[in-house]
């Protein structure tokens, strides 16, 4: 209890009473339990009007429950992503520099842009990403994600009058929606033992709630059934089942019938497929996505393994349902195939050549790697001018390092290496970063600047690139002689982050590094394919089989 | 850039047919009498009689030296061409390419153009020039095909250059950290029975061939004594014991003979002899500005040392000196780096002006040479 009481050091501490009073579902649980693991779970916060209850990118271990009044829930950071360009100076174009500065996809429409119309955030509510605001009210939950994954907060939220709420610590969100088995590793390493909780009326009313208001948006975000029609949306809703999954559960293995789609309510869920030696994982998904759709529409079994990262909450769309659609919308059925095809060629490009099997290869986590910036060794003369052209081009800021493995006679230079499994991509709490089809990874616009990316990166090419915003700052002003407050708006200056990694000089040619290179000792390559013979050749001679080792091991060994 | 490369064969190619096309006109035109007679000049490329003595005067040999000075001033716009990275204009390793087989290029055009004369004290001046820029060119050309190579093979693992100040001064707040982690060992108290101790006693093990390393091996006839084929012998190494207090003071010079199989030190003694170790060796050896003058700047030195530094300490102490051991390594590793690297580029700084002030001595050569024409 020591330990809980810790991470609640502000607002009052709610007796069992009280607690009871505001939430009465936990009334199902018995008192014995309440009081054996709520005491000091839970404290009650009261915010006045612009009061910030917490913050896109802050990182936290609780939930919040709105007792009364309503609160604003946005995305402060500017939604915008980092472009690069040279400077203009009176002789036109410079040559010189180049400069990064915030852009839109309005004025800079990135080929293959995320068709999501909905940024999924850690609430029961989506925020348009045109305009990313929201509002909750009595009775809601956010933060859930934050709780029990420890993500940074995925939005802000701030109270639009006064507000009472309650900050709640994991064991009594356990006990109001139920707690999720933990994997075998958090049992292996938790000292306290949880009790099972299987949830109360509260998570129904939450999945009721979701399905009011959150459901239809979420569906319609997804592209495929842009063009259904009320009625039918509205069909789905009802007949669509929303199911949870513990961490490392599997949702659709491999192999297995095609029996549903699936779309992501909430959590994170890794594609994957199972290869002799190892898992390679395909990508990530996160809320708002969507699979399944590849084994229904061509009748085959699953092509890839679906496992919940961590909790996962999705919605099920039965087969049934799923091709009576496809009946009924011949529209929707030429987009889902056009989807399908390109995901599945996708799969097939990625299935891995024969013969991998050499040690330093899949050690150095090169194998993961679809595009990587080798360095000759045998020609460099450490001359730095790769270094150098990528500071030029990104606002004298490099994006590379000439550092690191080496392999063979090459040096596996510090820059984005495209990996198979992204890694930086699995926590994002807004599901910002994505890959596009020629493997640059796209930090979109809604980035929030926390840094995690950049954290979970096992080789350090996600930098977080400080830039100066205007930011709207409300602030109460008490009003004199018993007068209402007001409410100040003013901009301040204030630093924002937004994360960024090698862009492979998309708006060049050719990466400025490569072009720079006097020594023809830079270059991008598919590693594959570029030592593709020399593997093959060895993998013979050694006739082993390959087992994919932990990036995070590959990036101690540095 | 790697000279012997598949890659170059077409510059290589070209260099060659345009150095015998250029010999073909000079003998062509200047000694047709050597040339069978199917290998004559036609009429169209047999330059008009000058008034002018000199090669380099006429008409050919202007052109000769023409097209030699456009390539001094595209040999020079590669500097600039480096610092425009973002200037889409080519890569620089097509730059560099042709950089290097144009100016090869030059020397039979030179050599045409001076018709194998130096001429005056200016041109003169101008040839020397010439030479040391070609030499320092061809030079650097023959270390970058070399050095990489051998960077890689003699470096396991490469710093960042501009870091290595940093590195180092770390390795030196490390060696000092734990320095400073070693405390005095408390004096010794003396027996009542037992005669006072000498200056020059052979010491009890522990501290003293620690020390003996540090101390015997300052002075020249000790490390010829010591030393054997690069190898430290135990039977060699005395130290006189010492106080903790006098750790800093110089080592006597003339120490008496250690038991030749060295008693366990104690930790105590362990750590003294690591102290003076660390004091009179790894410091300044991690903060020297030249490191391979000192003696742990040699590999089989170093190790020798450190094999027989571990032998005289206790148990516990041996993770210290392999600690202390991987500390000398990289610094080594960094000095070789940095020499290498030093080699790598140093040559520019010969070659880079010495091709500045050519270019103007050529201009001024065409500008006179042409204003008297």
């Amino acid at each position: 209890m020591a330990e809980t009481v810790e991470k609640l050091t502000t607002g009052e501490p709610l007796t069992i009473d009280q607690l009871l009073e505001y939430l009465p579902a936990l009334k199902e649980i018995p008192r014995a339990q309440l009081e054996n693991w709520a005491k000091g779970a839970a404290v009650r916060h009261h915010y006045r009007k612009g009061g910030i209850v917490c913050e896109e990118g802050a990182f936290g271990s609780t939930a919040y429950y709105i007792v009364s009044g309503t609160v604003d829930i946005f995305i402060h950071n500017p939604l915008a992503h980092l472009r690069t360009h040279p400077v203009r100076n009176f002789l036109g174009r410079s040559m010189r520099r180049m400069k990064s500065f915030l852009t839109d996809d309005q004025t800079d429409h990135r080929p293959e842009a995320h068709q999501r119309k909905f940024i999924g955030i850690d609430a029961n509510v989506d925020l348009p990403i045109n305009r990313p605001l929201a509002q909750l009210g009595p009775g809601e939950l956010f933060g859930e994600m934050t709780c029990r994954t420890y993500q940074p907060r995925s939005a802000t939220v701030q109270a639009r009058e006064e507000c009472v709420m309650v900050e709640m610590l994991r064991v009594i969100l356990d006990m109001l929606v139920g707690n999720r088995t933990p994997s075998d590793v958090t049992k292996a390493t938790t000292k306290v033992k949880m009790p099972t909780f299987k949830g109360t009326s509260f998570k129904a009313e939450l999945e009721k709630k979701y399905r009011e208001r959150s459901l239809n948006n979420h569906l319609r975000a997804v592209p495929l059934f842009a063009s259904l029609d009320d009625e039918f949306i509205e069909h789905l809703r009802q007949q669509v089942e929303l199911v949870s999954y513990n961490q490392n559960q599997i949702i659709c293995k491999e192999g297995d019938d095609a029996d549903a789609f699936y779309l992501i309510r909430s959590g994170m869920v890794r594609v994957s497929n199972a290869l002799p030696g190892g898992e390679m994982v395909r990508t990530y998904l996160s809320r708002g996505d969507y699979f399944g759709e590849i084994g229904l529409l061509r009748s085959i079994k699953r092509t890839a393994t679906c496992t919940a990262l961590d909790a996962v909450d999705v919605v099920k769309i039965p087969a049934a349902d799923f091709n009576l659609m496809l009946e009924r919308f011949p529209a929707v059925r030429q987009q889902v195939e056009a989807v399908a095809g390109a995901r599945f060629a996708a799969h097939e490009q990625k299935t891995i050549p024969a013969g991998l099997h050499l040690d330093d290869f899949l050690n150095q986590g090169l194998f993961e790697a679809q595009n990587l910036l080798l360095i000759d060794l045998e020609n460099c003369t450490r001359c730095d001018a790769c270094v150098r052209a990528c500071a030029t081009a990104h606002d004298g800021v490099s994006r590379l390092l000439r550092d690191g493995l080496r392999y063979e006679h090459f040096l596996v230079a510090t820059a984005c290496r495209s990996c198979r499994d992204p890694l930086c991509m699995t926590q994002c709490p807004v599901g910002s970063i994505r890959r596009k089809e020629n493997l640059e990874i796209i930090i979109e616009d809604w980035c929030i600047g926390c840094g995690k990316c950049a954290e979970l990166c096992p080789y350090g090419n996600i930098n977080m690139h400080p830039l100066e915003v205007m930011r709207e700052m409300k602030t109460e002003i008490k009003g004199k002689d018993g007068a209402p407050p007001q409410v100040k708006i003013e901009k301040k200056k204030m630093t924002a982050y937004k994360a960024n990694t090698c862009d492979l000089c998309t708006q060049l040619s050719t990466p400025s590094c490569v072009y720079a290179c006097p020594h023809d000792a830079a270059k991008r390559v598919d590693p594959q394919r570029f030592f593709g013979d020399a593997i093959a050749a060895q993998s013979e001679l050694i006739g082993a089989t390959w087992k994919p080792v932990s990036r995070y091991e590959a990036h101690r060994t540095h | 850039m790697r000279i012997i490369n598949r890659a170059q064969l077409p510059w290589f190619i070209f260099v060659v047919v345009a150095t015998i096309f250029a010999s073909w006109l000079y003998v062509g035109n200047f000694a047709p009498q050597k040339l069978p007679a199917t290998l004559q000049l036609p009429n169209s490329l047999l330059q008009k009689p000058s008034e002018h003595h000199r090669v380099g005067g006429t008409p050919l040999g202007l052109i000769f030296g023409t097209i030699a000075l456009s390539i001094f001033v595209f040999a020079a716009l590669l500097g600039l061409r480096k610092k425009v990275v973002l200037w889409r204009i080519g890569t620089v390793q097509r730059w560099l390419r042709a950089h290097i087989w144009l100016t090869l290029l030059t020397i039979p055009l030179v050599i045409l153009h001076s018709g194998f004369r130096l001429g005056g004290p200016m041109t003169t001046l101008i040839i020397l020039l010439y030479i040391i820029v070609m030499v320092s060119g061809i030079y650097g050309l023959i270390l970058q095909h070399y050095l990489p190579t051998a960077m890689m093979e003699r470096l396991p693992a490469e710093s960042v250059y501009e870091q290595i100040p940093h590195i180092r001064a770390q390795l030196v707040a490390a060696a000092t950290k734990m320095r400073d982690s070693f405390k005095p060992a408390p004096p010794k108290k003396p027996d009542a029975g037992a005669p006072a101790p000498s200056a020059e006693k052979s010491v009890t093990a522990g501290s003293a061939p620690m020390a003996s390393t540090a101390a015997q091996l300052s002075t020249p006839t000790a490390r010829a004594k010591t030393v054997v084929g690069s190898t430290i012998t135990a039977e060699t190494v005395a130290l006189p014991e010492k106080k903790p207090e006098e750790k800093t003071a110089p080592p006597p010079t003339a120490p008496a003979a250690a038991p030749a199989a060295a008693a366990p030190a104690t930790d105590a003694d362990s750590e003294v002899a690591l102290l003076e170790f660390l004091d009179r060796q790894i410091i300044p050896y991690l903060s020297a500005h030249r490191g391979d003058r000192l003696r742990l700047g040699n590999a089989r030195f170093s190790e020798d040392t450190f094999r027989f530094v571990k032998l005289r300490v206790t148990e516990g102490y041996r993770d210290r000196v392999e600690e202390m051991q991987s500390w000398c390594d990289e610094r080594r590793m960094l000095d070789l780096q940095l020499k290498l690297h030093h080699w790598l580029h140093a040559w520019l700084f010969v070659h880079a002006p010495v091709s500045f002030l050519l270019l103007m001595l050529v201009f001024w050569h065409a500008c006179v040479t042409l204003f008297n024409y």
